[in-house]
């Protein structure tokens, strides 16, 4: 397995514009939102005295970063990064020189495995970057950078950061689980990003609208509770709990409301769902 | 008896089962002996990759099993550990360079020896080359880096699916060589596809004949070859010789391509004076006539038959689609 794993690493690492297009952006665009922001505080006294009145807290800034994740735009480009390493072998036919002796179990966990490390890296980096420069821009400008360093603060940034990267990441895997199968079953990158892209939309964008309509068209305010289900109320309710202690509303005002387990139980469900079809679709597949 | 390397018992592959079924492999048998250099061969669509891609665990068997080494891969799938493999032509990760490419199957295969790798690469002929991306690299020397990832984790049985696709005449006759070392020097055994059937017949010591799914025949070369003695006469006219030979011995024109003048009889190398003499008093040209071995490829074509394509002759090799 381990030996699987390096193979991963070395095919992944190796497709530079993939890695560069897809993961290492997050960091890059930490770095030129650090410059960006620094010119303007240059530029504009007003917001100098702004930046040194309210000044950022570094844990927020850490803790804020895997939110960025949600993003349907972010999302596009981990589903693009996901696709491309499960069709990438179906594009250049190489499953046959790595298939024969593994268990196809043990591959496809090993690119989720892979996949999950270089999100985890690309997230860490960004917030390492964001941390770190802010704090130096605090230190130009002689602003103040909050909280100061404890044992305690610490502890409390670790358990936060550890909380919202999980809820991210849950929510990250069960989209890249949808580019995982579609590529997989029409062993193609572009399918891939395309049907994940518009499964992404729809749920995040499309279905609320959608499900408002229908229940405005029927008079039946039961079917926007549809949406309780999905992966992104689910992560947000997960984090509104987590963060507020109170549950994501509803999208019309007066439905119910999930709780913090069930919410982990749906996210559970559709992660494994997901992974699950991936898996069995893959086991069942005539490598042509 | 030892076990045998590769042995096939009933396998059978249908491609679409629900909407127009296709037999690809049709319930077929054959053994593999540890040490030999085996041939299967078979025209375009015969069931030859398929039959490959069901051993290597690629395809699953609608029917029957594959036994590797004794074992069934799909109960027991390293054991193809201890099989190479280079499958319709060698593909790669094309932004990676030789040597990534060489670590990365390694690594799939239960480990990656760099020792082995140099060693392989000098065997190849690619020293130099193992810097260079593949995107860079030429069908050849592909299809030359295939051949060292097949060979990377040292296996016992080397599967080459038309090794020599893309390869120029010096690189054939090494590859020759080097299938012919690898069984008889190194020890391996060998399951070979190939279009250039004067190349199996050259290596192989026993071949299986593939047509429509099934086998059409298996056996030794020596023993498939030497059923019938025959002559060749080389004639001024065939259609004259024919007929004053039919009466006799069966008679037919050489099935070798742009042989047109050379006529095939079935006939002992006794019969030789009889022959000349009955050509002669009709007034037929002869300017030779000498026993002949019938060459794998005429035998090929005599089993196949009308659904074959002429082998030297077609622009696409026989097994699977052409190569870029």
């Amino acid at each position: 397995m381990l030996n699987l794993f390096r193979a991963e690493w070395k095919k992944t690492t190796g497709n530079r514009l993939l890695v560069g297009c897809t993961v290492w952006i997050f960091p890059i665009l930490g770095c030129g939102a650090l410059s960006l922001f620094s010119i303007i505080l240059l530029a504009s006294g007003e917001s100098r005295q702004d930046f040194i009145a309210d000044p950022p807290r570094w844990d927020d800034i850490g803790v804020g970063v895997w939110g960025i994740a949600n993003f349907p735009i972010s999302r596009l480009f981990l589903i693009s990064f996901a696709a491309t390493l499960f069709a990438g072998e179906y594009q250049y036919q190489t499953l046959k020189s790595v298939l024969p002796g593994n268990q196809r179990l043990g591959l496809i966990v090993t690119k989720f495995v892979t996949m999950t490390a270089f999100i985890v890296m690309t997230f860490i980096a960004t917030i390492v970057i964001l941390i770190i420069g802010f704090g130096l821009i605090c230190l130009i400008f002689g602003a103040d950078y909050p909280p100061s360093l404890t044992s305690d603060t610490a502890g409390e940034f670790l358990k936060d950061l550890l909380l919202n990267a999980s809820i991210t990441f849950a929510s990250t895997l069960i989209f890249a689980g949808i580019a995982a199968l579609v590529s997989i079953l029409t062993r193609s990158i572009l399918f891939g990003v395309m049907a994940s892209v518009f499964l992404t939309l729809l749920e995040s964008l499309g279905l609320i609208f959608g499900l408002i309509l229908i229940a405005a068209i029927t008079k039946i305010e039961s079917v926007t509770d549809i949406y309780l289900l999905t992966p992104t109320y689910n992560s947000a309710n997960i984090l509104q709990w987590v963060n507020e202690n109170t549950p994501s509303p509803p999208i019309v005002d007066g439905r119910g409301t999930l709780s913090l387990w069930e919410s982990v139980a749906v996210l559970g469900f559709w992660i494994i769902l997901m992974v699950g079809l991936s898996t069995f679709a893959f086991q069942r597949q005539d490598i042509q | 008896m030892a076990t045998p390397v590769i042995e096939t018992e009933g396998l059978t592959k249908i491609f679409g089962r629900l909407r127009n079924p296709k037999l690809a492999v049709d319930h077929i048998h054959f053994r593999v002996e540890p040490g030999q250099v085996y041939g299967f061969l078979g025209p375009n669509g015969a069931g030859k990759s398929t039959t490959i891609r069901m051993m290597l665990n690629l395809m699953h068997a609608s029917d029957g099993k594959t036994l590797i080494f004794g074992e069934d891969p799909r109960k027991k799938p390293d054991i193809l550990f201890r099989v190479g493999s280079l499958v319709e032509g060698a593909t790669f990760y094309p932004y990676l360079r030789g040597w990534d490419n060489l670590k990365v199957v390694g690594n799939s295969r239960g480990g990656f020896d760099p020792t082995r790798a140099k060693q392989l690469l000098q065997f190849v002929g690619l020293v130099g080359s193992e810097r260079v991306r593949v995107k860079a690299y030429s069908t050849g020397m592909k299809q030359r880096l295939g051949i060292a990832a097949a060979l990377l984790n040292n296996p016992d049985l080397v599967i080459l699916d038309e090794p020599t696709n893309g390869m120029d005449p010096a690189g054939i006759r090494e590859m020759r060589q080097f299938i012919r070392d690898l069984a008889y020097k190194y020890g391996k055994t060998v399951f070979l596809t190939s279009h250039l059937l004067s190349e199996v017949q050259q290596t192989s010591d026993r071949v299986a004949i593939i047509n429509r799914g099934k086998i059409v025949v298996e056996g030794l070369i020596e023993e498939l070859l030497n059923q019938e003695e025959q002559l060749e006469a080389e004639v001024g006219s065939i259609e004259k010789a024919k007929t004053a030979l039919q009466e006799r011995w069966q008679v037919a024109a050489s099935t070798v391509p742009n042989e047109h003048n050379k006529l095939r009889i079935k006939a002992s190398r006794n019969d030789t004076p009889s022959i000349v003499r009955r050509l002669v008093e009709q007034n037929v040209d002869v300017f030779s006539i000498a026993p002949v071995r019938q060459s794998l490829e005429e035998y090929f074509l005599e089993v196949i038959g009308d659904d074959s394509v002429q082998p030297n002759s077609s622009p696409l090799p026989i097994g699977g689609t052409p190569h870029a």
